[in-house]
C-alpha cells in the first residue's frame, strides 16, 4: 500500500507545485492503487444492487484503498430524470456512502448543479441523507460558483469552469449510470464529468445553432475527453443495473437490466466495457477513442484485468 | 349494469373535464393539465421551458428537439396516494412535421392510430402520442401494472385535450405503410445519424425519411431545390468511396453499389428529387424497394 497523503499535505504539495495547475486537480488517492494485486475492473452482477456495489469495490481491494481516514469525499452521481434507467440507482449511491464512511471519511458530499427537484424525484436525496451523506447543490445559473481551470492538454477545450466546491474535497468518486445518448451514442464515466462543469461552459461543447453534424459530435466528444484530462476521479463506480438504450440520456426509452455494477479507476476501460453491454464497440464511440488518445486508459479490453462475479 | 357512486362521480368529472377542454389546441400546454385525473393528483405545478432553455430541462439531450424545431415543453408529475407516479410531458414543436419527426424518433418509427385519429405508440412503461404540433410523452415512473393501466387512461385524456391534425409528411408516405415495419422522418444530422450514420446534411439534404423492414433500411434523402440532384449524387458517391467502411464499388442499373463492413449491400440511386440508399442483404431487394417508392411518387404529388 502506498504512503497516505492527508488533505493538508495534498494542499501543501499543490502549493509547492505552484503554477502546475494540472497537478492541483489530480487527487492524491491514485497512489493507493495496486493494479498487480487486484483487478483493474470489477464487475458484479446480481439482483441486489446494494450488494453488487459493495462487492465490486471490495474486489478492487476495498474502499480504504481510495478513501483515507478523515477524508472529505466529493461524489458525482447522475440524478438526471426519474424516468426508469435514466439516473444512478439510490442503492448504488447508498452503498458508496456507507463504504466511504466505514473507511473513515469525515464527510461524503454529493455536489451538483442539477436542481434539488431532480434529487428528490429520483429518490436520490433521501438515499443520500438516510445513508449519512450530504447534498450540496449550486445554482446552475450562477457562474461565480464555478472556477476557471485551464485545460493544458485540451485539443478543443482550452478552459473549463469547474464547480468550486470540488476543491473543498480530498477526492472524487464518480458514480454515473451508463446509458444511451443520442449524440454520443453512449454515456458513462467520462461524460458524467460534465456534471462538474458549468452548464454555460457545457453549452460550448455543442454547436451554437443546435445543428449537430458529424463535426460537432466530434467536437462534443473531444471536449468531454479534454475535460477528463483535468479531473481524475479516485474511483468510478458505474450503475449498469437498469438503463435505457434508446432515447437517452433523458428517456423514457427501451430499458435493459444487466444488473451489473462496474468499479475501477481506468475510465476508458470501464466505458469500453459498459458500451459493449448493449452491443456498441468502444472504437465506434468517439469520446472513448479521444480519451484513449489522451492516454486516460485502455480501450482494448483484452489487456485489462477484469474480475466478473455473479452473486 | 350497476355503477358505484364513486365511479359515476369520476365519470362525470372526466366527462366535464374532457368536454371542457375540447378544441383547446390554441392554449398553452401549461393550461391543459387537470389538477386531478381519477385518483391521481398533480404534484406541484407544471414546469415550462421555452426555446434554448430546453437544455436546462433535458440536460444533455435537447439537441434533437431543437433540430426538428422546438417551441416549449410543459411537464408535470401525477401522484396517487404516494404509491405511484406518472409523468406527463407535452412538447410543442414548430409545426406538425417537426412533431411527427420527433415522435417517429422517440418511437423508433412505429405507431398506431388511436380512436381519435391521432398517432401513438405504447411501450411497456411509457407511450408517445402525436397530436397536432405536440408530442406527448406519458411515463409510468414506478413500473407496475396499475400505474401502466392508469397511464393508458391518461393517454386518452391528453390526446383529446390536445387534439389536432398530424399529417404524416409526404416523404414518409413514399414508404408504403404495409410494406415497412418502421418509418422515420428526419430534418437534420442527429435524426439522420441516429437512423443510419451516413453523411452530414450540410451536403444539401433538407430532410429525409427512412423505411425499415426485415434486415434492411432504406433512406430517402431530399435535397433543396437549388441543388442539382445529379451533382449531389456524385458528391455522395465520392464521399462513400472515400470511407473505409465501404468497399467493392460498382456501377449497377441506374446507380452504384458498395459492400459495407457487415457485408450488407449499399445501393444508391436517384429517384426524382430524391437520392435513395438501400442498406440490406440483397441488391435485388433494394431494386424492388426503389421500384415500390417510384410507384408511390405520383400518389403523393
Amino acid at each position: 500500500m502506498g504512503k497516505k497523503i492527508t488533505r493538508r499535505s495534498f494542499l501543501k504539495n499543490g502549493a509547492v507545485l505552484g503554477a502546475s495547475s494540472l497537478l492541483l486537480y489530480e487527487f492524491p488517492n491514485k497512489i493507493y492503487a495496486s493494479p498487480k494485486m487486484y483487478p483493474e475492473i470489477s464487475v458484479v452482477s446480481g439482483a441486489d444492487y446494494y450488494k453488487n456495489t459493495i462487492e465490486a469495490v471490495a474486489s478492487l481491494g476495498g474502499m480504504k484503498k481510495y478513501v483515507g481516514k478523515g477524508s472529505k469525499v466529493a461524489v458525482l452521481a447522475n440524478p438526471q430524470r426519474p424516468n426508469p434507467g435514466a439516473f444512478t440507482s439510490p442503492l448504488v449511491v447508498s452503498a458508496v456512502i456507507n463504504m466511504c464512511l466505514e473507511a473513515g471519511a469525515s464527510s461524503v458530499t454529493f455536489i451538483s448543479w442539477l436542481p434539488v427537484k431532480s434529487w428528490e424525484s429520483t429518490g436520490l436525496k433521501t438515499a443520500v441523507e438516510k445513508s449519512g451523506g450530504k447534498l450540496d447543490i449550486v445554482d446552475l445559473r450562477d457562474e461565480s460558483c464555478f472556477k476557471t481551470i485551464p485545460v493544458p492538454e485540451g485539443k478543443v477545450l482550452k478552459e473549463a469552469k469547474v464547480m468550486k466546491k470540488l476543491f473543498d474535497h480530498d477526492l472524487l468518486i464518480n458514480i454515473p449510470v451508463t446509458k444511451d445518448h443520442l449524440g454520443n451514442k453512449f454515456t458513462g464515466t467520462m461524460k458524467n464529468l460534465m456534471g462538474l462543469n458549468s452548464p454555460k461552459s457545457n453549452r460550448t461543447f455543442h454547436k451554437s445553432d443546435w445543428k449537430t453534424n458529424r463535426e460537432s459530435i466530434i467536437h462534443l466528444d473531444q471536449s468531454i475527453a479534454d475535460l477528463n484530462t483535468i479531473i481524475t476521479p479516485a474511483l468510478s463506480v458505474v450503475d449498469a443495473t437498469e438503463f435505457i438504450i434508446t432515447n437517452g440520456p433523458f428517456g423514457p426509452g427501451e430499458l435493459i437490466k444487466p444488473k451489473k455494477v462496474i468499479a475501477g479507476t481506468d475510465r476508458i476501460a470501464i466505458d469500453s466495457y459498459c458500451c459493449q453491454l448493449w452491443g456498441l464497440k468502444p472504437e465506434d464511440i468517439v469520446m472513448i477513442k479521444k480519451g484513449f488518445e489522451h492516454g486516460l486508459g485502455k480501450i482494448d479490453l483484452s489487456g485489462v484485468k477484469i474480475s466478473e462475479i455473479t452473486l | 349494469m350497476y355503477l358505484r357512486p364513486g365511479t359515476i362521480f369520476i365519470t362525470i368529472l372526466l366527462a366535464c373535464f374532457i368536454s371542457g377542454l375540447t378544441g383547446e389546441i390554441k392554449k398553452s400546454p401549461a393550461d391543459i393539465f387537470p389538477e386531478n385525473i381519477m385518483e391521481w393528483k398533480m404534484k406541484g405545478q407544471p414546469e415550462v421551458y421555452k426555446g434554448d432553455d430546453l437544455f436546462l430541462y433535458i440536460n444533455g439531450g435537447a439537441d434533437i428537439y431543437q433540430e426538428y424545431g422546438f417551441k416549449e415543453v410543459s411537464s408535470v408529475e401525477y401522484e396517487k396516494n404516494g404509491s405511484g407516479r406518472i409523468s406527463v410531458e407535452i412538447y410543442r414543436m414548430d409545426d406538425p412535421a417537426a412533431a411527427f419527426g420527433m415522435f417517429s424518433f422517440k418511437t423508433g418509427g412505429k405507431w398506431k392510430e388511436s380512436r381519435n385519429g391521432n398517432l401513438y405508440f405504447p411501450e411497456d412503461y411509457y407511450q408517445n402520442i402525436l397530436a397536432g404540433d405536440c408530442l406527448i410523452t406519458i411515463t409510468s415512473i414506478d413500473i407496475n401494472v396499475e400505474t401502466e393501466k392508469s397511464a393508458r387512461i391518461f393517454r386518452e385524456i391528453f390526446e383529446k385535450n390536445i387534439s389536432g391534425n398530424s399529417p404524416i409528411p409526404r416523404i414518409v408516405n413514399l414508404f408504403n405503410q404495409e410494406k415497412f415495419e418502421k418509418r422515420l422522418y428526419f430534418e437534420g444530422d442527429l435524426g439522420l445519424m441516429n437512423t443510419y450514420n451516413l453523411v452530414s446534411t450540410e451536403s444539401g439534404i433538407t430532410n429525409g425519411a427512412a423505411g425499415i423492414k426485415n434486415n434492411s433500411i432504406t433512406l430517402l434523402l431530399h435535397y433543396n431545390e437549388g441543388k442539382d440532384i445529379k451533382s449531389a449524387f456524385s458528391t455522395l458517391v465520392n464521399l462513400l468511396k472515400s470511407e473505409s467502411r465501404y468497399s467493392k464499388f460498382r456501377l449497377v442499373d441506374g446507380g452504384v453499389s458498395f459492400i459495407d463492413r457487415k457485408k450488407n449491400v449499399v445501393y444508391v440511386t436517384i429517384l426524382d428529387r430524391y437520392i435513395v440508399i438501400y442498406i440490406g442483404e440483397k441488391l435485388d431487394e433494394g431494386k424492388i424497394i426503389v421500384k415500390q417508392i417510384s410507384d408511390e411518387l405520383p400518389l403523393i404529388k
